[in-house]
């Protein structure tokens, strides 16, 4: 009786156990294998070890001493903390708003049916890309030389007073931080529209114009809401960037003139590096790290409201 | 008289068009030059003086002709060979790794069928989250003190390899440019997944492969907070961060011209690659647009 049962063809198979289909399938888990091991090394063990060391006090060398959040109390309490967060917030908000309505202007531009010359116009405003941030902050130090640079030339030839740039006031110094950190990504946000604006039919447009809208009705009817996905995932992506700004203040600045260029980063940078204060450096890194996820999620949630 | 003031009709509506794409082109061209003069100022002050760089006026032609001292002085007396060459190999060795890693990944994820794929391939995405703020001070304590690789290149080369950015890019360019009727037939063909990767896979992907691949070297050329804290040794150090050092180290006026030169050697070799890619790189990220935003 068990021989007959035995015999018969399986009607219902049973799912063979996950470990054999896992086993069976062995290839393909080699083939992803390399990124999970390198993320747990590089990624999940620094990560856990930020936290450890962000509840002690040490210097790089002997035994950790556990201090509790006394490091997060003291990071909490550093006045160049608050105002290295000011800073990164401000060159966020005066240049994600501004990097976009540029970047669309010179999108829709390039985007005009007949336009001879667009792709030499397109290659010439995304070259900055492929340059290192080091150079460029070189060369605009140079060009926004107090008595030597082309900027003041020009200001004087307008008549205007010339700018003590990088060593004056503070929003002399800002304000070249946020022209180089423009200059070097505005490309590539033009060359995200433009893959976004020719991804619309044609015939919406047509639809619109037939039934009488101006141009300016097109843009803001159409254009500018089918364009809104490029501009969520460019303002996400390049949120994450500028909480990174690095380069372009430790280059131009150093931070100065009396802090004002100094950035998250470069007071992670000095505290931790600089300093070799440990402790507090991790305590600070992880309250920027989470600073930067809220933003995102914030950011993907309005996102969702917004194109459902 | 009709044919007349059809004609004046017409000019009412071409003198419009006319004026706007004057004034277009203008647009365009003022922005362009915004773009291009600081290359050329930086290529041309490399060829001038300190009388020139330092004269009452920026000078747009170097008074005193051609001068190529600090190109001589880069070589012979600053050994700035060396970090250029360094650059170049750093960024090669990254890149070659990242396609290998990236197109094998990303094949599994887009081709292949096994448990849990989606659930891994969605945590890959979401570590791409997880911000460098927090684990930049780990991280360095990790390769200075516990793996002893300051003055080596491998924290710039083993943990980027396998990057969740190439994998997805290359996951995406598979899914959409191999037919899966390719793969099946090499199956039967007794093809293993690997042998299906090495002859259908790499082969069809390889335009994807090279956009990946200049967007990775160009990256890697331009590497800067790494290098600055694990590289030190100057037999080692990269140029972005030897020309950092010149600037760091002018205690008197900045040598510009030495600056220059040695930006204009180091971003050369980048603009010929980029000029030579430069349609299949801005159609990539144009198209990566779309599938990232939508």
């Amino acid at each position: 009786m068990s021989d007959a049962l035995a015999r018969r063809p399986p009607i219902f198979r049973l799912p063979k156990p996950l470990w054999k289909q896992v086993a069976q399938h062995w290839m393909d888990y080699l083939f992803i294998a390399p990124f999970f091991l390198s993320f747990a090394v590089f990624g999940l063990y620094p990560l856990g070890w930020a936290l450890q060391i962000s509840f002690s006090r040490w210097r790089g060398f002997g035994p950790m001493e556990y201090v509790g959040l006394e490091n997060y109390r003291v990071m909490l309490k550093d006045p160049y903390i608050l105002q290295s967060l000011v800073n990164t917030l401000e060159f966020a908000y005066i240049l994600l708003p501004t990097g976009i309505f540029i970047a669309i202007v010179f999108a829709v531009i390039l985007n005009t049916k007949n336009l001879t010359g667009r792709g030499v116009f397109r290659t010439v405003y995304f070259l900055p890309y492929v340059t290192s941030s080091v150079i460029v902050a070189i060369v605009f130090t140079q060009l926004f030389d107090d008595t030597f640079g082309w900027i003041n030339l020009g200001l004087k030839g307008l008549g205007l007073q010339p700018v003590r740039w990088l060593r004056g006031s503070r929003w002399a110094a800002k304000t070249v931080v946020i022209l180089l950190t423009h200059w070097s990504g505005i490309g590539y946000n033009i060359l995200l529209f433009l893959g976004g604006l020719q991804s619309i039919e044609p015939e919406i447009y047509e639809a619109a114009r037939i039934d009488g809208a101006s141009e300016w009705q097109v843009f803001w009817r159409v254009t500018l809401p089918l364009l809104q996905p490029v501009i969520f995932f460019l303002t996400i992506m390049a949120t994450i960037g500028l909480m990174n700004m690095f380069n372009q203040p430790y280059m131009l600045t150093g931070g100065g003139p009396r802090g004002a260029t100094e950035t998250l980063m470069l007071r992670l940078y000095n505290l931790g590096i600089g300093g070799s204060r440990y402790g507090d450096a991790s305590a600070f890194g992880f309250m920027i790290g989470f600073l930067v996820i809220a933003i995102s999620l914030v950011q993907i949630r309005v996102q969702r409201r917004w194109i459902g | 008289m009709s044919v007349a003031s059809s004609r004046r009709r017409q000019w009412s509506i071409l003198i419009p068009r006319i004026v706007s794409r004057v004034f277009l082109y203008i647009l365009l061209t003022v922005f362009a030059i915004v773009f291009l003069f600081p290359f050329y100022d930086m290529f041309i002050g490399s060829f001038m003086q300190d009388s020139d760089l330092f004269s009452s006026k920026p000078l747009l032609w170097p008074q005193g002709g051609f001068d190529i001292t600090s190109y001589r002085q880069l070589f012979a007396e600053l050994g700035y060979g060396r970090p250029l060459i360094n650059t170049f190999y750093l960024a090669i060795v990254r890149t070659i790794g990242t396609l290998f890693f990236a197109a094998l990944a990303g094949y599994a994820f887009a081709k292949r069928r096994f448990p849990g794929r989606d659930k891994l391939f969605f945590a890959m995405l979401a570590t791409m989250m997880l911000p460098t703020q927090a684990t930049l001070i780990p991280w360095y304590l990790l390769m200075v003190k516990v793996l002893k690789w300051s003055d080596t290149y491998w924290p710039f080369w083993i943990p980027a390899w396998a990057s969740a950015f190439g994998i997805f890019w290359m996951r995406q360019y598979i899914a959409a440019s191999v037919p899966d009727e390719m793969l099946e037939a090499a199956t039967i063909d007794g093809c293993s997944a690997f042998g299906a990767f090495v002859r259908v896979v790499l082969p069809v992907v390889t335009p994807g492969l090279s956009v990946l691949g200049i967007l990775t070297f160009v990256q890697s050329s331009n590497l800067f907070l790494g290098p600055l804290l694990l590289l030190s040794d100057p037999d080692k150090i990269t140029a972005p961060l030897a020309l950092a050092n010149f600037k760091g180290t002018t205690i008197i006026a900045p040598r510009y011209s030495l600056m220059f030169a040695g930006s204009t050697l180091a971003t050369a070799p980048l603009l010929i690659i980029f000029f030579a890619f430069q349609r299949q790189l801005i159609s990539g990220i144009m198209s990566g647009a779309i599938k990232g935003g939508a």
